[in-house]
């Protein structure tokens, strides 16, 4: 029989075989493809999403001495560069404004030369607030410092009696960090804080206005971010590649501020942790959907072990025999990559929308995946049939199913595996749960993998405990016989299933490791979720916020305003600011008492105590204060110690005002994630004279509408932000975006649905295929359909009620285990996983409803009396 | 009274005609000794008049309910996970008997059989004429009105085999079954009162 004839043949008698297991080869396929393709596609967005960010490419500085014009030709020739532009400025001793309330004077300060053109050339860096875009600007701060605005006269300390200018605009400095970084500072040496006082003029005034002091010559350069490479890894570099090249060029005459290298090598370490994701979440799912492929492909052995028998008596090789099986699952396989693909793109066109697309890549090694798995599964058992020779009839159908556990089992092997990954947990939390390791100093993120191996672990050995527990649950099930005059047969069918506890169990464990695939990803990522939400909701304050800029004077919120329709609570808020020695740090405000109605609260932010104990000490204590612990740290200070905060009274000026320290605080509603300070707003009020608010937290189930509603009754100047509108565009601390997880999300809940119900519905078919004979036999007995279909439904029973049982336990224990070890992706940490229960309620539902189906359906098709079945013995 | 009856019966399988215009009636208290060679049609013949098998073409008519006549194929047919006892007790089990009664019958039969010191064993621990003789304890005890047997004996040494046809012949005197049982065995044939002789799905003798 040629190898066409042979398959076609089987195509055109065992259609239904053939189909199942296209399918879940296609399954396997569809998820390999998706899963890979989602991989490529959120690096690359990673990339593209960091680059977009940085509001300045490149700032490079120019050494002493160095020639600017050569400097400036050298960085036109870096590849894809787009625009440069020259910048100066220059550290004088102060600013000065004079008006009718009195002279004002700043402390240090920095004058700035820009090109006209600058806002457009950079338009993240200036912000417009008050008065013209370009010409003599003041920064927000130092505007609110000199109590000056556009039109006041401002003079340069230091720059002698013609360094006057007119303010023409009030504008923020988005980005004064990094505009005002050190460049060429060594790596590991911290941010330098922004400073408090700039002053930005056109260049053609600034030589006048800062008379003898030293000047720092910049070049701002921005690039072209179409053409970096996809993954953030090889963007990060090349653009580092091209800053040492420059570097090199123009022979130390420049350092360069490489921004865009510094946002890339932060979407590395993204990367990793996408990685991560994808290894913890998905790689389980993957390897899942090859066994049930595996199982469905091995669905055909008994009939292939027959058929090859036949071959032989017909006098075909062993070799033969082989190539005519494996070419019947190439053609399997190549069937299922063909259903694979396509159930892939819908996949991902579900899971990431209608723009995402398959990884060329990542698509052919699905497909050759697919083809080799189809084709080992099918011809391995195929060639120990020819080596040892098919079974006997009597062989096959006469012999028990062994009660004995299996190797690995015998061996402790699930103990084993539990133990060390739970030792490796524990040596995991012990290094604070550092899966991702970014040593400082060394532009490199490396990950910990060692700390992978606790859920590693855990899998293969929660699986084999699935497997004893189960075996030995059902070991013990005895049922007595009792009065049984109604041919129930119970005790006969409990002890036809505890002799097949083998059988069940490896089907219960299959479907196990199923669900908690599903269960452990739907666990993770709703963590991810919750933890996402309280960041977004931290970043705008509530549901909803209204802030002015700090230090309004003049401007207050109503709390009233917020009371539109749909609103739970508002609670307002003082925004200062407040000098904690030289450091500039925001103050707020806050009701201690009340404040958690509207603001986010979690443990989290305040180490060492619950949140609702510290703000109760902030509570009973007037002029309380609770620091950031960088503070607590630089400045030696312990809880109960007394602190002077200068800060601005209701008429501007700074007055020196005395905290006493009630704690620590990481996080808190709207503030920066770097120091701030949260105290009793009636203090501040008493002391400052002003009770002036200038946030309003807003709690509320509809923030988009809400936020629009209280958008038209603000003052000007005020800000309405919703979480609704932010969720899209907030990243977490890693810098993923949950757009980035939720798709992961989608793809694995998606196929992990797929695969428990695949998993239940084929151990029952299975299980039921195995039982045809016993089924027929019984018919003959003069069983009643009732009666052969008990002998089904109760081992369905065992099987799927050990399943479940036992994917619900091993899926909480590994999301758990997965939480923690991943806990730096999420932002705040979380104080517990949460449980999704709808969405485990209709997995439950649909595993029960599919197995019931199943169950039912093979009864009735199985316990058909087979007259071929008869003859064969 | 007829238990079970055909009518110029045609069956084909799998393209290939089995029986070819098949007459029989089995009546109680019948005894058929059904030989022929292997591919005769001797199993086909049995799986018809159990009403297993439809004919392709003529009638096949049963005189009793279905659940009056037992059938022992050829391969033992136990069931693999449960004891010698608690096979050859199903059948009554499902007839609503109360386990202990059936156990007591289960092995009233199998001691019959030779097989009382083997009630608690499984399958996969007896031999292949053990396990026969388990799946004809099974049949017996139902004491149904027509037992079709296929080579009862064939895997059985001689004196096993006259022991298991000593058991069915006290069937049928006792319950006036009607037994219809294949063999290839000219001896075992001689030992019934009917004899069916098939060639090629016809009856020749």
């Amino acid at each position: 029989m040629t190898g066409a004839a042979y398959l076609m043949a089987g195509l055109r008698s065992r259609r239904a075989e053939w189909l199942a297991a296209a399918v879940a080869v296609g399954i396997f396929v569809a998820f390999l493809a998706s899963l890979g393709s989602f991989v490529a596609q959120s690096r690359s967005e990673l990339t593209v999403r960091a680059a977009a960010a940085v509001p300045l490419d490149w700032q490079v500085q120019l050494t002493a001495g160095a020639d600017t014009a050569a400097a400036e030709q050298a960085l036109r020739k870096v590849p894809d560069l787009v625009a440069v532009r020259a910048v100066d400025y220059a550290r004088v001793p102060g600013l000065r404004s004079t008006s009718a309330t009195g002279t004002r004077t700043t402390g240090a300060a920095y004058v700035v030369s820009l090109p006209p053109d600058y806002a457009a050339f950079a338009p993240r860096e200036l912000r417009p607030l008050l008065g013209a875009a370009t010409g003599v600007l003041l920064q927000q701060q130092t505007a609110a410092n000199l109590a000056a605005g556009p039109g006041a006269a401002i003079a340069v300390l230091g720059g002698g009696s013609a360094a006057t200018a007119t303010v023409d605009g009030v504008v923020d400095l988005p980005a004064a960090d990094s505009f005002f970084q050190v460049v060429g500072a060594p790596a590991g040496a911290g941010a330098s804080a922004p400073p408090d006082n700039v002053l930005l003029v056109p260049s053609a005034v600034f030589g006048r206005l800062i008379g003898k002091a030293a000047v720092v010559h910049q070049l701002h350069a921005t690039f072209r971010h179409d053409r970096l490479p996809a993954d953030p890894a090889a963007a990060y570099d090349l653009s580092a590649a091209r800053a040492n090249h420059y570097a090199s060029a123009v022979a130390g005459a420049a350092l360069v501020g490489n921004d865009l290298g510094a946002a890339l090598l932060g979407a590395r370490e993204d990367a990793v942790y996408a990685q991560l994701l994808v290894l913890l979440l998905g790689v389980p799912g993957v390897v899942l959907a090859g066994v049930v492929c595996g199982l469905v492909v091995a669905l055909r052995r008994d009939r292939q072990s027959r058929e090859l028998g036949l071959l032989r008596l017909r006098g075909a090789t062993p070799l033969r025999s082989a190539l005519l099986v494996g070419a019947t699952a190439g053609a399997d396989g190549v069937l299922g990559c063909l259903l694979g693909l396509a159930g892939a793109r819908l996949a991902l066109r579900v899971a990431l929308g209608s723009g995402a697309r398959l990884s060329p890549g990542w698509t052919v090694g699905a497909c050759v995946a697919g083809v080799a798995l189809a084709i080992v599964i099918e011809l391995g058992p195929v060639l120990r049939l020819v080596r040892r020779g098919a079974p006997t009839v009597q062989e096959a159908v006469g012999s028990a199913p062994t009660t004995r556990l299996p190797l690995p089992l015998r061996l402790g092997a699930d103990g084993i595996l539990v133990a060390v990954s739970a030792l490796v947990f524990w040596l995991t939390a012990r290094s604070g749960y550092s899966v991702v390791v970014v040593p400082e100093g060394i532009p490199v993120a490396s990950v910990n993998y060692a700390a992978l191996l606790a859920p590693a672990l855990a899998w293969p050995g929660l699986a084999l405990l699935c497997w004893r527990v189960t075996a030995a649950v059902l070991s013990r099930v005895r049922r007595p016989p009792a009065a049984d005059t109604a041919g129930a047969v119970r005790d006969v069918r409990s002890a036809v299933v505890r002799q097949r506890r083998r059988l069940v169990a490896r089907g219960a464990t299959g479907l196990a490791v199923a669900i908690a695939v599903t269960v452990s990803t739907a666990i993770f990522t709703t963590t991810y979720d919750r933890q996402a939400r309280v960041d977004v909701s931290l970043t705008v304050g509530s549901d909803v916020a209204v802030t002015l800029p700090p230090d309004s004077r003049g401007v207050t919120l109503d709390p009233t305003v917020a009371r539109v329709p749909g609103v739970q609570a508002v609670e307002a808020m003082q925004h200062r600011l407040a000098y904690v020695g030289p450091d500039l740090q925001d103050l707020y405000g806050i009701n201690a008492r009340t404040v958690g109605r509207a603001a986010p609260l979690q443990n989290a932010f305040t180490p060492g105590s619950t949140v609702k104990a510290a703000l109760a000490r902030l509570a009973s204590r007037p002029d309380g204060a609770l620091l950031a612990q960088e503070t607590l740290h630089d400045y030696q200070l312990h809880e109960g110690d007394l602190v002077r905060l200068r800060l601005q009274d209701g008429q501007g000026r700074y007055v020196t005002i005395p905290f006493h320290v009630a704690g620590v605080v990481t996080e808190f509603a709207t503030a920066p994630r770097d120091s701030f300070i949260v105290a009793n707003a009636s203090y501040i009020a008493s002391t400052t004279g002003s009770s002036a608010v200038e946030t309003l937290l807003v709690r509320t189930t509809h923030p988009a509408q809400v936020g629009a509603a209280i958008r038209n009754r603000v003052p000007a100047g005020a800000t309405v932000a919703d979480t609704q509108s932010a969720n899209a565009t907030v990243t977490s601390a890693t810098g993923l975006a949950a757009g980035n997880l939720a798709g992961l999300a989608k793809l694995t809940l998606g196929f992990g649905f797929l695969l428990a119900v695949a998993s239940s519905v084929l151990a029952l078919v299975v299980g039921s295929a195995q039982r045809r004979r016993t089924l027929v036999v019984v018919a003959l007995l003069g069983a009643t359909p009732r009666q052969r279909a008990g002998f089904l439904w109760t081992e369905a029973r065992a099987m799927v009620l050990a399943g479940l049982a036992a994917g619900l336990a091993v899926g909480a224990v590994i999301a758990a285990e997965l939480v923690k070890v991943l806990t730096g992706i999420f932002d705040p940490a979380p104080e517990h996983p949460a449980v999704p229960i709808g969405l485990l309620a209709g997995l439950i539902a649909v595993v029960l409803v599919g197995s019931a189906v199943t169950t039912g359906i093979s009864a009735r098709v199985m316990g058909r009396v087979d007259p071929a079945r008869l003859r064969e013995g | 009274m007829s238990l079970s009856s055909a009518a110029d019966v045609v069956l084909e399988y799998g393209g290939r005609r089995i029986l070819d215009g098949l007459d029989l009636t089995i009546e109680t208290g019948d005894q058929y000794a059904v030989t022929g060679r292997s591919g005769s049609g001797k199993t086909t013949l049995l799986l018809v008049m159990a009403g297993l098998l439809p004919p392709t073409r003529g009638r096949a008519t049963l005189g009793v309910p279905s659940r009056e006549i037992s059938y022992v194929p050829q391969t033992p047919s136990l069931i693999p996970e449960l004891s010698a006892l608690d096979n050859a007790a199903l059948g009554l089990r499902f007839r609503g008997i109360a386990p202990v009664h059936a156990a007591e019958q289960a092995r009233e039969a199998l001691v019959l059989l030779g097989l009382g010191d083997a009630t608690d064993a499984l399958p996969s621990e007896l031999s292949g004429g053990m396990q026969q003789r388990v799946a004809i304890a099974r049949a017996v005890v139902l004491a149904p009105r027509l037992l079709l047997a296929d080579e009862p004996t064939g895997t059985l040494d001689r004196s096993a085999g006259a022991q298991v046809l000593a058991v069915l012949r006290d069937l049928a005197t006792r319950h006036e079954t009607a037994l219809l049982v294949a063999t290839h065995d000219p001896e075992i044939a001689a030992l019934f009162p009917h004899q069916l002789a098939l060639a090629d799905g016809r009856v020749v003798a």
